[in-house]
């Protein structure tokens, strides 16, 4: 980062993007202050992940700009964390998940940097922070989707990375777990980072989550979970499913 | 196995050299056969083997050294690879498949256009370790010694591209640099083990000794030993074979790693199930 105060984490200004020649989002304006817990939510094809994408400056915008704590995204991405969704992940590759956490370092680090002992040292706050220190030396494949998703956390914890994307990390756990997880983004909130998850499960946003992006190729709602959590929006966005939002705050999709 | 028998074959120079010459490509070739195996790159490696051919017809008919043409190709199709991957609108697999199958069809053009290419042919696609000159073992000891080294050097940024590239190429890392890297350390194993085993038995080199590895171990330090252990043993066995059976050498070699890897599966097999039995029984 450039040190100088920002006022917004992400500016997204008329924003198209998608691959090949064909868009996926279009004209997306939004933007999300330092610090806050953010939710992309929206129907599969919707473009939550290309929207991830271009934030990371994984694909290039086709029309309008992206910034990052003011920065194009590309100057600023040692300082930005980007965990794919789960199906990207090769869970078989026989990496412990010490090494995943380290790799935080050496992301840090560049190509040619040494790790030192006091990567070494960060490396494994963060894994007692995640509270999964006693399982450093597990392959990474045999922990639960839960335990995946601690490990990816603590290694962008150990990258310093000031803002955080998720791509559907609850995809796969049960409701504990997703529990664990947001509430561990309160925890990542509360330390001064930016947190954005893509996802399809409202569960969580009402009580969790500062702000709401409701995508559907284009933006059709943004604002707080009160704001954007509505059954006209919800039916905008899930055309052919039926949202009801119980007395808890939690939202339900019914199929039709 | 009396000691007569073991040192028979080293009465013949030619033998020693090749021993030397198989053992040494056949360690480096599983060490960097780890990562085609754990990244699923086995059809690429074969690939630029393919392409490797096309370059020893080229540096023939150009009368320059056969390992350099073979060299160029090859960095050339690992580059292109890395390239493809990123442009090509076409499936990556298809367009590869177009490229090097075309590449080594120009390759068998080149050399049926030179007197004698029969004998060339046959000693590319298939092997001719026993002709391995004392020149050319340098070559191979040298280029081995400098991919271990890249390997060394390089190896846990090897490892991060190879497990998440999405998450480093987002955090800036610098992916495709590192992929370039890598694919061009397979490709100087290819150009190098092409002697040993020929073009078209090449990638068993690189991939079976790894793949028997990934069946007894799930770390990745201890794979490449594995994989080397089972690289040498394959070679030096595959070759007394040869020399006493008077059978072709590269494809012993071949033979014997795919035993080896057969024999792994058969035995982690069995033990998942006298495991299962076991717990079947105390419960």
């Amino acid at each position: 980062m450039t040190g100088k105060p920002v006022r917004s984490a992400i500016e997204v200004r008329k924003l198209a993007a998608g691959y090949g020649q064909v868009p996926v989002i279009n004209d997306v304006d939004w933007s999300l202050r330092p610090g806050a817990l953010a939710a992309v939510i929206g129907p599969n094809g919707g473009g939550k992940s290309t929207l991830l994408k271009a934030l990371v400056g994984l694909i290039r915008p086709m029309q309008g700009q992206v910034r990052v704590f003011g920065e194009n995204p590309r100057l600023v991405r040692r300082n930005i964390a980007y965990l794919a969704q789960g199906e990207e992940v090769d869970w078989r590759f026989p990496i412990s998940v010490w090494d995943v956490v380290l790799q935080g370092r050496m992301l840090r680090r560049g190509l040619w940097g040494r790790l030192t002992a006091e990567d070494r040292a960060r490396a494994e706050a963060a894994l007692i922070e995640f509270e999964i220190a006693p399982l450093a030396n597990q392959q990474i494949g045999s922990l639960s989707g839960g335990q995946r998703q601690r490990v990816f956390l603590a290694r962008a914890v150990a990258q310093e990375a000031d803002l955080i994307l998720l791509d559907e990390p609850n995809t796969g756990l049960d409701a504990r777990a997703q529990h664990e997880l947001a509430e561990m983004f309160i925890r990542l909130r509360q330390a001064g980072r930016t947190i954005v998850v893509a996802t399809h499960d409202l569960d969580c946003l009402m009580e969790c989550f500062d702000q709401v992006i409701a995508l559907k190729n284009r933006v059709v709602a943004e604002g707080t979970p009160r704001e954007v959590l509505t059954s006209d929006i919800l039916t905008a966005l899930f055309a052919r499913h039926f949202p009801s939002i119980r007395d808890t705050g939690e939202v339900v999709i019914h199929e039709s | 196995m009396s000691l007569e028998t073991l040192l028979e074959p080293f009465r013949f120079s030619f033998m020693l050299r090749a021993f030397v010459g198989t053992g040494i490509v056949a360690v480096m070739a599983a060490v960097v056969g780890t990562f085609v195996v754990l990244k699923g790159l086995a059809f690429m490696g074969d690939a630029i083997a393919h392409t490797a051919f096309t370059g020893s017809a080229v540096a023939l008919l150009l009368g320059v050294n056969l390992y350099a043409g073979a060299m160029a190709f090859a960095v050339l199709t690992a580059v292109g690879v890395v390239v493809l991957a990123r442009v090509s609108r076409v499936k990556n697999d298809t367009a590869l498949a177009i490229l090097f199958t075309g590449l080594f069809a120009i390759g068998v053009l080149v050399l049926s256009a030179m007197p004698g290419f029969a004998g060339d042919l046959n000693s590319l696609l298939l092997g001719s370790v026993m002709a391995i000159q004392s020149y050319e073992l340098y070559i191979i000891a040298g280029t081995a010694a400098a991919i271990i080294l890249l390997v060394w050097a390089f190896f846990s940024r090897f490892v991060m591209v190879a497990f998440d590239p999405v998450g480093a190429e987002a955090a800036g890392f610098p992916v495709v640099f590192v992929q370039m890297v890598l694919l061009i350390s397979v490709a100087a194993a290819i150009v190098i083990s092409i002697q040993a085993v020929g073009v078209v038995l090449v990638v068993a080199l690189l991939i079976t000794p790894a793949a028997a590895g990934s069946l007894i171990t799930q770390r990745i330090v201890p794979l490449m030993f594995t994989a080397a252990a089972i690289g040498l043993v394959s070679a030096v066995t595959g070759l007394y074979i040869s020399y006493y059976l008077a059978v072709p050498p590269g494809a012993t070699v071949v033979v014997v790693a795919t035993s080896i890897f057969a024999a792994v599966l058969l035995g982690t097999k069995v033990r998942a199930w006298v495991q299962k039995k076991r717990r079947r029984n105390s419960e």
